[in-house]
C-alpha cells in the first residue's frame, strides 16, 4: 500500500489548517453491537476524514438522551489513557440532538480543560454512554464548543495564548474519550472554587457571564467506566503489531473489567507497575533516570531523550534528531536515525519501584515513516537541558502488539488494587 | 502557611523583593536553598505541586519548574513571559506531534512541558540571565 511520509502529511495538515473537514457518518440510530457486550473494537490511522494523523487509536460510541432510545452514534472517538472523561465537539452532534446541560444552581456548568498546548472550552451535559453492551448512564460530558471562553480559563488555566480546540480538524477527532487511571477528570481539587478550579457557572453563552464554581466530583466530567454497572475496574487496550516502517492502519479491541469476563482476564505473570502520585512509573534508558514516565495512547510517539545541539540535532542518547517542521516555523523535532535501531529500557513501578521489566522498542527515520499506524516513531522529549529530562512517554507504539491493563482508582482486581498499568 | 524571613519570589522574570504574589497565590509553603551563585525558593502547593525558582543574587527569577497535577498552577509561574509562547504553541498543535511533550526555544525563554491530566512537569528560564558559571541542568 501507498504511504503517505510524514513530511507529506505535515503539508496537507498546513494546508487544511483552516479548512472545515468532515466526513464519515453523523446519524441517528439504536445501538448495533458487533463486538462482545464488554469490548470495542478500536482502529488506529486516519480513517475517514482528511486531517487524520499517524497513531491516533479510535472507537466508535454511542450516546443517548439520559433514560431515552434517541441516540447518536460518532466515530473517530480518540481513545486516551492520558486523560479522564469523555468531551465531544458539539459540532459533530447532529441537528436537533441535544444532551441536557447540567444546572449550577440558576446557570449552566462550563468546563476549561487545558491541555499541554491548547484548550477547549464548553458546557458539562449529560448523556447514556453506550459502548457495545456497557452502558454508563447520566454520564457527565463536556460538550467543546467554539465559543468564547473567559478570559481566566484562556489566559491563566491553560497557558495563556495556547488555541482552543473546537473543530474536527484542530482535534484530530470528533471527540476524546479519556479512559485513564481515574474517575474525574478534577476530582476533589474543583469540589470548592480553588485556584485554578477549571469548573464554571454561566448565565449565558457569553464568557464574560461565567464565574468559578465548586462541583461535586460526580458531576464532573467522568472515565465511563466508574459508572458501568459491572466491569468497571478498568479497561484492557489490545493493539495488533504493526511492522517497522508504518501501515496504513491498523486495529485492535479494548475490553472493559479486568478479570471479570474471560475476555478480559489477565494470563499469570504480567508486570504490574503500580504508579506514584502523580500516576506515572520509573524509566531507566541508557543511564538516565527517567521517574516521571508514563504510558499514554494519546501522545503518538515514544517521547525520551534531549538534543544536546539543536543545530546539529545531536542528541544525548546518541540517536540524530531531525526537525520536521514547514521552514519558518516552530521546530517539531523528531528522531531519523541513518538506519533502523533496536532500544530497550527499564521500566519500574512507581509506588513498587522493585518490580522492574524490560521494554524493547524501535527507533526509525521519521523522514521515512509514513501511514496512520507507525510502530517505530519516536522524538525528542526536551531540548538542550539535561536537568528537564525527566519522563519518558510511553505513547502508542509501545501499546501495538501488547495488551496492556489499565487499573483504576478505588477498584481492585486480580492485578491489584488502585491505579496500575500491566502487560 | 510556613512563612519564611526572606521576601517572597515573584513569576519568572519578576524581581524577588516583589510582593509574595506566587507563595499567596498559590497558597503555598516556601523554603530557601542557597546554591552558590543563586537562590532556590521551593514551594509545595496544598495539591502536591512542588515549585522551584531560581534567583539571581540581583534578585531576579532567572528559571521556574512545576512538578504537580494543575497545569494553571505551572501558568502562574511565567508571569509576562506566557504570552510570548502564544505563536510557537499555536504551530506546536499542529497534528503531526500529538499528545507529546510541547519545547519552545525563543531568543531569550526556553519553555518544556511534558505530562498527561493530573499530572505535569514544566520548567521555563531566561538564558540570558542564568549567572555565569551556573548551567542549566541544575535548574530543575
Amino acid at each position: 500500500m501507498k504511504k503517505t511520509s510524514l513530511v507529506k502529511l505535515l503539508a496537507v495538515l498546513m494546508s487544511l489548517a483552516f479548512v472545515w473537514a468532515c466526513g464519515g457518518s453523523k446519524s441517528v440510530q439504536n445501538t448495533t453491537v458487533t463486538n462482545a457486550a464488554n469490548s470495542v473494537a478500536l482502529t488506529v490511522g486516519p480513517g475517514t476524514f482528511a486531517n487524520g494523523y499517524s497513531n491516533a487509536p479510535y472507537a466508535t460510541i454511542t450516546i443517548c438522551q439520559p433514560g431515552t432510545t434517541n441516540c447518536t452514534s460518532l466515530d473517530h472517538i480518540l481513545i486516551d489513557t492520558g486523560s479522564f472523561g469523555l468531551r465531544i465537539l458539539a459540532s459533530e452532534l447532529p441537528s436537533g440532538f441535544t444532551l441536557p446541560t447540567t444546572a449550577s444552581g440558576s446557570a449552566s456548568l462550563y468546563e476549561c480543560l487545558a491541555f499541554l498546548d491548547s484548550y477547549t472550552w464548553g458546557n458539562v451535559v449529560t448523556g447514556d454512554l453506550e459502548l457495545s453492551g456497557e452502558k454508563a448512564s447520566s454520564l457527565p460530558i463536556q460538550l467543546i464548543t467554539s465559543g468564547s471562553a473567559p478570559t481566566y480559563c484562556s489566559n491563566t488555566l491553560a497557558t495563556a495564548g495556547s488555541p482552543q480546540v473546537d473543530t474536527e480538524a484542530s482535534l484530530g477527532a470528533r471527540g476524546i474519550l479519556g479512559i485513564g487511571n481515574l474517575l474525574a477528570d478534577c476530582g476533589t481539587y474543583c469540589t470548592s472554587v480553588a485556584q485554578y478550579d477549571m469548573y464554571f457557572a454561566c448565565t449565558s453563552a457569553a464568557g464574560s457571564s461565567c464565574s468559578q464554581v465548586g462541583v461535586p466530583v460526580a458531576q464532573q466530567v467522568a472515565n465511563p467506566v466508574g459508572l458501568f454497572a459491572a466491569d468497571n475496574n478498568g479497561v484492557v487496550i489490545q493493539l495488533a503489531s504493526v511492522p517497522e516502517g508504518g501501515v496504513t492502519s491498523s486495529s485492535g479491541t479494548m475490553y472493559f473489567g479486568i478479570g471479570t469476563q474471560s475476555d478480559n482476564t489477565p494470563p499469570a505473570g504480567l508486570t504490574v507497575l503500580q504508579l506514584n502520585n502523580l500516576l506515572n512509573f520509573g524509566t531507566t534508558f541508557q543511564s538516565a533516570s527517567l521517574p516521571d514516565s508514563f504510558a499514554d495512547t494519546g501522545s503518538n510517539g515514544l517521547f525520551f531523550g534531549y538534543l544536546t545541539n539543536t543545530t546539529t540535532l545531536a542528541t544525548n542518547d546518541g540517536i540524530t534528531a531531525c526537525n520536521l517542521a514547514a521552514s519558518g516555523q516552530p521546530a517539531v523535532y523528531f528522531y531519523c536515525p541513518s538506519s533502523e535501531l533496536s532500544e530497550t529500557a527499564q521500566m519500574a513501578g512507581g509506588a513498587n519501584p522493585s518490580v522492574t521489566t524490560t521494554a524493547s522498542f524501535n527507533v526509525g527515520n521519521a523522514n521515512n515513516l509514513g501511514g496512520g499506524a507507525i510502530s517505530d516513531l519516536a522524538g525528542p522529549d526536551t531540548t538542550t537541558t539535561p536537568g528537564y529530562n525527566t519522563s519518558f512517554d510511553w505513547g502508542l507504539p509501545f501499546f501495538f502488539g501488547r495488551t496492556v491493563y489499565v487499573g483504576v482508582e478505588g477498584a481492585s482486581s486480580s492485578l491489584g488494587s488502585g491505579v496500575y498499568m500491566a502487560f | 502557611m510556613v512563612l519564611l524571613s526572606l521576601a517572597a519570589v515573584a513569576e519568572l522574570g519578576g524581581t524577588v523583593s516583589s510582593v509574595q504574589a506566587d507563595q499567596q497565590r498559590l497558597n503555598a509553603t516556601r523554603s530557601v536553598r542557597q546554591a552558590q551563585t543563586y537562590t532556590v525558593h521551593e514551594m509545595r502547593t496544598p495539591n502536591q505541586g512542588v515549585i522551584h525558582e531560581f534567583v539571581t543574587p540581583a534578585g531576579k527569577v532567572f528559571a521556574v519548574s512545576y512538578r504537580g497535577p494543575i497545569l494553571g498552577e505551572s501558568n502562574a509561574l511565567l508571569g509576562s513571559y506566557a504570552n510570548q509562547l502564544a505563536p510557537a504553541l499555536r504551530t506546536a498543535h499542529n497534528g503531526l506531534h500529538r499528545g507529546g511533550p510541547v519545547h519552545i526555544e525563543l531568543p531569550g525563554l526556553t519553555y518544556h512541558a511534558i505530562g498527561h491530566m493530573r499530572s505535569y512537569i514544566v520548567h521555563a528560564y531566561l538564558p540570558d540571565n542564568i549567572p555565569q558559571g551556573v548551567t542549566a541542568e541544575e535548574l530543575q
